[in-house]
């Protein structure tokens, strides 16, 4: 809980800021809804009927991956760890240039046409690889998610100034209103809407930036966490407090994100051929890095502000808003959150489609088996986005988030990713990999860290789960996973020679 | 260090002024482009 006698301060205004925000709202869904009439079919729905070009592919990427609450992640690094706490962006830069260069595993996956991963592991390993796969996906994904909505919740009722009892109306709202335009216009509505959020949210942080700058500067932000935080602020490997650990889990992690993250590989399966899909990663890039260094460099500014005047908050992750609350002009506080607002609704809808889309393309395989009639198929579609809106807006009202939001998100985004990406990497590249492997994978990826998350609920265990760390356990089930995909492929082969190929 | 983080930061902030510029120019045609694709289709 925030310092309730903080609340009232923020200087925004309900007049001009509030005018930007319902121009910016109005516009969004008027868009959103106007290209639902062109959703004829279950693809068009799910991946725009595969006609995305790069420009816009990047602009839907990056608006994606960019929510409030990765803002708020990565500006808790900044305020904790300085510049070194963007090494996960850092890690992700280079994946995502490596991958877009060289086309490794997005290749084959754009080239084969699918509309999930779990497909085209059925073409390798058979049905029930494909079912468990979609599974874990959905998982990991959910849960991931889960505490979107909570975070922008939280950043909204502060920067509105609005007291703690107002949270669960802002997330239903937020909710309601991605909801809408998600459910009628499917991956084509998402896409002109995260368009027109990226624009918003460019404006919103590149004006902020260049407001502090101008403002107080770059030297006496650098030369405060220079004198608070010292060497270590700007060198990950100094003195371990970042630690080598961490290091080892943001690149594995960046590698499998880049890979199999089902909201980021869609744009890959979206594009009109695998050429542009490989560009639009390419080019989105150095988002990734920016995406982190601009949200620490606010966190590292918040560290100065409250250095200057006081009144940090209790919680590490709610520095941001409560800095930008007091610390930004009325009519530029509109704008930024216009951006923040359209950062987290271009998130939550993309986020929403994509789980909804492995749902129905992969668990429901076996009862629908591709004989639903479209109509039916945009039906089903729609209620499943709509059935996830209402477990994110229980989850999110119930799940205590512990430890750093970041680190959240890396375990449970480890859940599938260490699988997925084993078994993608197996299916383009390894001719011995069989479904003996893939289930092993899929069985160990998974285990680990739910049995880490909760071992860190049950108060007994959670001593023992902080000596482990999370970063150690996450990194374990990276290791294992490829083991289990190795053991389990390997016998297959040696007890029944014949069948080994699937 | 400090010296590589702000180049570093200052060469992003560019980057991204640069970009969203091109995006938001050539976004909007290959929006039209997508839907007048859809329409035919």
């Amino acid at each position: 809980m925030h310092n309730p006698s903080f609340i009232t301060l923020t200087n925004f205004s309900p007049l001009l800021d509030g005018g930007i925000l319902i121009i910016y709202l109005a516009g969004t869904i008027l868009a959103g809804l106007m290209v639902r009439r062109y959703v004829k079919n279950v693809d068009d729905y799910l991946v725009a009927g595969r006609k995305v070009d790069v420009y816009l592919g990047i602009a839907s990427l990056a608006a994606t991956e960019f929510g409030i609450v990765t803002c708020m992640a990565n500006a808790e690094l900044g305020y904790k760890y300085g510049f070194a706490g963007t090494s996960p962006g850092v890690a992700l830069f280079a994946a995502m240039l490596i991958v877009g260069w060289t086309g490794f595993c997005i290749k084959p996956l754009r080239d084969k046409g699918v509309i999930t991963i779990p497909e085209f592991f059925e073409s390798r390993f058979g049905k029930e690889v494909r079912w468990a796969s979609g599974l874990v996906i959905v998982l990991g994904g959910l849960l991931n998610m889960g505490v979107f909505l909570r975070m922008g919740g939280d950043f909204l009722t502060i920067v509105f100034g609005l007291p703690d009892g107002y949270l669960e109306i802002m997330m239903t709202a937020i909710l309601l209103i991605v909801a809408l335009y998600t459910i009628l216009g499917g991956m084509l509505s998402v896409l002109v809407t995260d368009y027109l959020q990226f624009i918003v949210l460019s404006l919103g942080l590149l004006l902020t930036c260049m407001l502090i700058l101008w403002q107080i500067g770059w030297e006496p932000i650098i030369a405060n966490l220079s004198e608070a935080q010292g060497e270590r602020a700007f060198n990950p490997f100094h003195d371990g407090t970042y630690g080598t650990d961490r290091i080892i889990l943001d690149i594995f992690l960046a590698f499998a994100t880049i890979l199999t993250w089902q909201t980021m590989i869609t744009r890959i399966l979206a594009a009109k051929d695998t050429k542009t899909g490989q560009k639009i990663y390419r080019s989105t890039a150095p988002f990734f890095l920016v995406r982190f260094i601009l949200p620490a460099f606010l966190g590292i500014t918040a560290l100065y502000y409250f250095a200057q005047h006081g009144g940090a908050p209790d919680r590490e992750i709610l520095a941001l808003p409560t800095f930008l609350a007091v610390a930004i002009p009325t009519g530029m506080l509109g704008i930024l959150i216009a951006g923040m607002l359209a950062a987290d609704m271009s998130t939550n809808s993309s986020y929403m489609l994509a789980w909804s889309s492995v749902i129905y393309n992969d668990l429901l395989a076996p009862i629908h088996k591709n004989k639903w009639s479209e109509k039916k198929g945009l039906r089903i579609n729609r209620i499943l986005v709509a059935l996830i809106g209402i477990f994110l807006l229980i989850y999110g009202l119930w799940y205590p988030l512990k430890g750093d939001l970041w680190v959240y998100l890396q375990v449970t985004g480890t859940i599938y990713l260490s699988s997925m990406s084993v078994i993608l990497i197996a299916a383009c590249y390894w001719n011995k990999a069989n479904n003996w492997g893939a289930i092993g994978a899929i069985f160990f990826g998974a285990t680990i860290p739910i049995t880490y998350l909760i071992l860190q609920q049950v108060e007994s265990t959670q001593a023992f789960a902080e000596n482990i760390g999370p970063y150690k356990s996450a990194i374990l089930a990276y290791i294992v996973t490829a083991l289990a995909m190795v053991a389990g492929s390997w016998l297959k082969t040696s007890i029944n020679p014949q069948k080994s190929t699937l | 260090m400090i010296l590589i983080w702000s180049i570093i930061f200052f060469a992003m902030l560019i980057w991204y002024c640069f970009v969203s510029i091109q995006v938001g120019v050539r976004g909007y045609s290959n929006i039209k482009d997508m839907l007048d694709d859809l329409k035919n289709s």
